[in-house]
């Protein structure tokens, strides 16, 4: 049989937790979670193998994870460490396949299609699980699905976790279907699958049988499109390269507050800080947004957004601050706020396209300036008047962290 | 249970295949025999280039990192195993 192509996704095993568990061996075998200290209001970001195995979840809150395991190890996360064994990860793959997509830090596509057929694509997979416990460390593993397109390759890796291979073909392509979950596929988030349940879609096969005209209407036609394919067990195929820049859509910054509060002063000053970073990036990145997002989550989980054209702020953190802080000041707080947070989205590339003002472009030159000075000797060396008064963050997994 | 230490150490290193290897470190006036570098990484502080490395060393663990701007050995944290 010919194949059209052979795709691989490789992702690793509890990525950041099996990292800790690799640089100290003292973790191995244990229940550990990556997260912020105990008895912090963060989450959890990863769990190890052995976590998961007793129901620990990332997104859980501290007391939940500790109440399914009493003797639970935590360990804060340390980004360098996974940044650069992101980076081995990467240059390992360049060795043995030249067109490869980044699908995450610990997630890759992998074109196989130099592979004559699926089992010619089973000993490549083995040897770059080979390599990758050379390159990194023997306690890291890798799960790795293979199949004709992207979705079911990614499908297939979850298949067999840990450290297995999944092969998706014709022989078993059809009891994948009917046994998958539609929340398993990538693509169907928790929204798209609460409106396929409303429509009595629970299942591949009924999504199959689905109108299509039905699904068009319910979707638009991005979506009916995809989901049209996802039930006959057909994705994308084309990987976007690893080595050519791919425009992030949206930059944002969260933050989970000390304590639950009222108190507009207290979070506006974190908000402050994340709308800088949110800008110092962008203007790193030589983007602009066209909408500009504020949101704040509520001690109950219920949350409130405020949003802005972006238009209006260019690359100024200042103007949007007090845009922000105008808002709220008039906003009657309806509960206290867990957590604030900051999206630029809709990004667009500036290009070299200079502004016609000339008080413009002195502020971004001088903005540019600062922000590489700041690059050179840390956040914040210099910063913007209005945030001398807020309390130091640093940078931290998965969002910001308060200096201690 | 993980200390943060953040102390000046003196490093014995080995150069194999290009690469350092570090072989003990003294700390407080006691030597360390390092059994097993289990994990290298890098990062960068205020623009300076940082390598850290997780070991093992008498049934504890070890993390210890050289500072490439000033040339000085640190014992970030440690794990005695007790």
């Amino acid at each position: 049989m010919s194949l059209n192509k052979i795709v691989a996704h490789l992702d690793m095993d509890s990525f950041f937790a099996t990292v800790e568990q690799q640089a100290n061996p003292r973790l191995r075998g244990k229940a550990i979670v990556v997260s912020g200290k105990e008895g912090s209001r963060s989450v959890i970001v990863a769990s190890s193998k052995e976590a998961k195995k007793l129901g620990i979840k990332t997104g859980m809150l501290h007391f939940e994870a500790r109440k399914l395991c009493p003797d639970l190890c935590f360990v804060e996360p340390d980004g360098d460490k996974y940044n650069t064994l992101h980076h081995r990860i990467v240059e390992s793959i360049a060795r043995y396949v030249p067109n490869f997509e980044v699908f995450s830090i610990d997630e890759l596509f992998l074109d196989f299609s130099a592979c004559r057929n699926f089992s010619e694509a089973i000993n490549l997979a083995k040897k770059i699980k080979l390599e990758l416990k050379k390159v990194l460390g023997s306690w890291l593993t890798c799960s790795v699905g293979i199949a004709e397109n992207k979705l079911m390759a990614k499908l297939a890796s979850d298949l067999k976790k840990p450290d297995g291979i999944m092969v998706v073909d014709e022989s078993n392509l059809e009891t994948i279907l009917s046994s998958a979950k539609l929340k398993d596929f990538c693509g169907v988030g928790c929204s798209i699958n609460a409106r396929l349940d409303a429509l009595g879609i629970d299942s591949v096969l009924k999504l199959r049988e689905y109108p299509q005209s039905a699904l068009l209407k319910e979707f638009g036609p991005v979506g009916a499109d995809f989901l049209f394919h996802l039930a006959r067990g057909q994705g994308q195929v084309e990987l976007a390269s690893a080595f050519e820049k791919v425009q992030p859509q949206s930059v944002g910054r969260s933050y989970t507050l000390a304590k639950n509060t009222s108190d507009k002063v207290d979070f506006l000053s974190v908000l402050a800080q994340l709308i800088e970073q949110v800008v110092v990036e962008m203007r790193r990145q030589k983007l602009s947004a066209k909408r500009f997002l504020v949101y704040l989550r509520y001690a109950d989980f219920s949350g409130k957004v405020f949003s802005w054209p972006g238009s209006s702020f260019g690359f100024d953190g200042e103007k949007i601050f007090f845009a922000v802080q105008n808002t709220i000041d008039n906003f009657v707080l309806p509960k206290m706020v867990r957590l604030v947070g900051v999206r630029a989205e809709n990004l667009i590339p500036v290009g070299n396209q200079q502004s016609l003002w000339e008080k413009d472009r002195k502020k971004l030159s001088l903005l540019t300036k600062i922000d590489e000075i700041n690059r050179r000797y840390g956040d914040f060396v210099i910063k913007p008047a209005y945030l001398l008064k807020t309390t130091k963050m640093r940078r931290h997994v998965g969002g910001f962290k308060l200096y201690d | 249970m993980i200390e943060q230490v953040n102390q000046c150490i003196d490093v014995l290193v080995a150069f194999v295949n290009r690469r350092v290897l570090p072989l003990s470190f003294t700390w407080n006036k006691k030597k360390y025999a390092i059994d097993k570098v289990n994990l290298i990484h890098e990062s960068r502080q205020n623009g300076a280039k940082w390598y850290h490395f997780s070991l093992s060393s008498g049934g504890g663990f070890y993390k210890i990192a050289f500072d490439t701007e000033h040339n000085l050995w640190f014992l970030q944290e440690a794990d005695f195993g007790y």
